[in-house]
């Protein structure tokens, strides 16, 4: 046989063999070492034994600026094309070795603030942020000679930078804490600054925090969130409510309607943090509301004045719909544990829940007619589950009576059937 | 003359029944200490009836549509009056129907009632319970919910294992490359019109064969059978059944009435799976194994292995009668026993095991 035809014949073997004879190459690869940029620099420092030297070449391999080739050479000068050490690291040939911490931010920002520049690698990356670091607490200790600022290496990393994207990074959402606690929660790094350090503890115990790391939810606020990431600051008492606002729209829209927002204006004071405090947030329960034990209105009302009969009024209000609704909830799952079918009352109870969700927003407003609005369609949505529930226990009984009475008819049969055969075999 | 007279003669003079009658009353069934298993077959039947009755009432308001079967098992178990009653027997009848169809092949086994002559009787028997397992499996994906669905899928994904054909007979199952609206379509096709007209044939046979061969006496009991007089098949037998019939009924209406067949949510093909995917008991000691075969096994996929495995054991099982040459002699057969006593205990303790969360 020709070889041609060979090949016509069993050409899908041919072309699978061809395929892994071509993908082989590929995965003889070893994936570690995929450093692309460097020249003699990583060539030299590889095989270097001081850990000084070797470990920030070796940690390269994995830096974001790695794939798409910027070099040792964007950050440290010199000429990485030369064999020499001494030509490669020449001063005249604009070597400049490690950066000093003042320049680091003018070094990063040579290329992330350049638009053109940067639109080569990332069209969607912003180039900000040198610009918002210098407006940040940070950029401006550092610009007044203070060397123990963050800078961007302080909170991105140095030689092993990842996107932010990647959950490795140390400003990955989950992550910001830690890279955030590294000064913040160091007491004698502090200490000349006047600031506390006991956010991060608090932060730990935030409904936030459970979010982000419990539930995964990314969208949950970390420091950055509202301190700012680049332009970081400690948000105003006056400006508080529109960081909390950024995420909790209607619950600050509703404030601003509120009695309370003048006032809290007036005062300078911060008025989501007044009721919920800053960083140790726990999840809202209704006993903060009303003029009972535990409830923030008491704080500021007394129950004779005018506010602490509508807080009180609300409280209670809440307290009603909240009540019929967990009424309505564990007789509803009774109902579905004995194996009856619960879809309708499982739709009033989703609408209760809902009418519940927005009397709890409507909160903010401190008007008592904006919450009933929604607690009595909650309690009239939980009435016809229970309603519901009740009709389901009635059902369970006419089955269970059913059920008697069909025994008892076939035991009846049974015996007379008995009887019968008895009486036929006697 | 009473009418019933009248019409037997009508009937008689055309027909000529007056020898079946006479067959009939003449029919026996003889007396050991073992005649309670001739029960089961009658017990299976009754189930059998039962699914018939209320399947053909569920007809009335079951839609065979992806978008439709969910809420159309809803309204009825919420909205037909009785249907929860209906949807319950129909369910707890079929899984009651495969544990009685199990207790009379075994029964049938230890008692060696397949030897010859009445090999075709088990071969029948053997085919009525594929086809009850195929009932159930068809069944189980009508209500369209969460369970039955993934459950689906796992199972017909195992026919792809099959050599040669197995891509082609997933296709043929479910009408696609997925579980979708055209697999219930052709479930439900298959459960109301293929299998119950199969299922009337070998039942027909299998009826046909018991009564012109009579009731087999095992080995070791001819004595204690010939000692006692028999049991007149009618009226005797009959009433006993019937009261084995109505013990039937009262346990299929007091489950029905207290542990009403739950619904679940319906199926999302978009979801991912819910964890502990578990399908009918009768499959679980199969399932169960197949999970326990390593991945490959001298190079063969396991799973693959597992259903050689499963298939061979099946057709072993199927040729029994032909196998047991001891039987069909008419002497005892200690061997068969024994295989019998390590299938039923492998399958119950499988089952009772993976009940019992040892697997998951």
């Amino acid at each position: 046989m020709r070889l041609a035809d060979w090949i016509e014949r069993e050409r899908y073997l041919v072309a699978t063999a061809l395929m892994i004879g071509l993908a082989l190459p590929a995965l003889a690869q070893t994936p570690e070492r995929k450093v692309t940029a460097g020249g003699s620099c990583l060539a030299c420092h590889l095989q270097l034994d001081e850990a000084r030297l070797h470990d920030p070449a070796a940690a390269f391999a994995e830096d974001v600026h790695n794939r798409p080739g910027l070099g040792c050479v964007t950050c440290h000068g010199g000429n990485p094309k030369a064999e020499d050490p001494e030509e490669a690291m020449d001063p005249k040939k604009g070597f400049r070795g490690a950066p000093k911490i003042f320049d680091i931010p003018k070094l990063c920002g040579g290329c992330h603030a350049n638009d053109a520049f940067i639109k080569k690698f990332s069209p969607s990356l912003d180039t900000d942020q040198l610009a918002q670091y210098r407006t940040s607490v940070h950029g401006q200790r550092i610009a007044s000679g203070d060397t123990r600022a963050a800078t961007c290496i302080s909170c991105h990393g140095v030689h092993n930078i990842l996107k932010v994207s990647d959950p490795r990074a140390p400003v990955f959402p989950t992550h910001v804490v830690d890279t955030c606690a590294r000064c913040h929660a160091d007491a004698a790094l502090m200490k000349p600054y006047g600031i506390p350090t006991d956010q991060v503890t608090k932060y730990r115990r935030s409904v936030h925090y459970e979010a982000l790391t419990k539930r995964n939810d990314l969208s949950a606020p970390t420091c950055n969130d509202c301190h700012g990431s680049h332009g970081a600051a400690p948000p105003g008492v006056s400006s508080i409510s529109n960081v909390c606002g950024t995420c909790h729209l209607q619950n600050m829209e509703f404030f601003q309607q509120s009695p309370h927002a003048e006032p809290f204006a007036e005062m300078g004071s911060g008025a989501c943090e007044a009721c919920h405090g800053n960083h140790e947030i726990k999840a809202p329960s209704d006993r903060l509301v009303g003029m009972g034990k535990g409830a923030v209105c008491a704080g500021c009302h007394d129950i004779d004045d005018p506010g602490g009969t509508t807080a009180a009024a609300i409280g209670a209000s809440l307290e009603l719909a909240v009540e019929m609704d967990d009424r309505a909830k564990a007789e509803v799952a009774d109902a579905e544990r004995k194996g009856m079918l619960m879809e309708d009352a499982d739709v009033e109870l989703e609408a209760a829940n809902e009418e519940l969700v927005k009397a709890r927003i409507q909160v903010h407003k401190a008007s008592l007619q904006a919450v009933v609005a929604h607690t009595s369609k909650a309690v009239s949505a939980a009435k016809k589950a229970l309603e519901a529930a009740a009709a389901a226990r009635r059902e369970i009984r006419t089955r269970r009576a059913g059920l008697s009475v069909a025994l008892a008819l076939i035991l009846i049969a049974i015996v007379a059937l008995v009887l019968k055969i008895r009486q036929i075999e006697r | 003359m009473g009418i019933a007279k009248k019409v037997f003669d009508y009937l008689d003079t055309r027909y000529e029944l007056a020898p079946v009658v006479e067959f009939a009353q003449h029919k026996e069934v003889p007396r050991h200490r073992f005649e309670w298993a001739y029960y089961f077959g009658g017990f299976t039947l009754f189930f059998f009836i039962v699914q018939v009755f209320t399947g053909i009432l569920l007809l009335l308001y079951y839609r065979p549509t992806a978008e439709a079967a969910f809420e159309s098992v809803q309204f009825i178990m919420t909205r037909v009056q009785f249907g929860w009653l209906i949807r319950s027997i129909h369910s707890w009848s079929a899984n009651l129907m495969i544990l009685s169809a199990f207790f009379h092949m075994f029964s049938v086994l230890f008692m060696k009632s397949y030897a010859k002559p009445r090999e075709l009787t088990w071969w029948t028997g053997c085919l009525m319970l594929a086809l009850a397992f195929g009932f159930g499996f068809s069944g189980y994906l009508l209500p369209w919910n969460e369970l039955a669905f993934f459950a689906t899928r796992v199972g017909t994904d195992m026919v792809s294992k099959v050599p040669f054909v197995g891509d082609w007979l997933l296709h043929v199952l479910r009408g696609g490359e997925d579980v979708t609206g055209a697999t219930l379509t052709r479930f439900f096709g298959i459960h109301v019109a293929v299998l119950p007209m199969l299922m009337a044939a070998l039942l027909g046979l299998h009826l046909l064969f018991v009564q012109r061969q009579g009731i087999h006496v095992p080995v070791g009991l001819e004595e204690e059978s010939k000692k006692r007089p028999g049991m007149k098949f009618f009226p005797s037998f009959a009433m006993r059944e019937a009261v084995v019939w109505l013990i039937g009924l009262a346990v299929l209406a007091a489950l029905a009435a207290y542990f009403p067949w739950e619904l679940g949510i319906k199926a999302d093909p978009f979801a991912s799976a819910p964890a502990g995917i578990k399908p009918e008991w009768y499959f679980l000691f199969m399932f169960e194994t197949l999970k326990l075969f390593p991945a490959h096994v001298l190079g063969i996929e396991g799973e693959l292995l597992g259903l050689g495995a499963f298939s061979f054991l099946g057709v072993f099982w199927f040729l029994i009668p032909v196998l047991d040459r001891r039987s069909a002699r008419g002497e005892r057969s200690p061997l068969f026993t024994w295989i019998g006593m390590a299938a039923l205990a492998y399958i119950a303790g499988m089952t009772i095991l993976s009940f019992l969360g040892v697997f998951s």
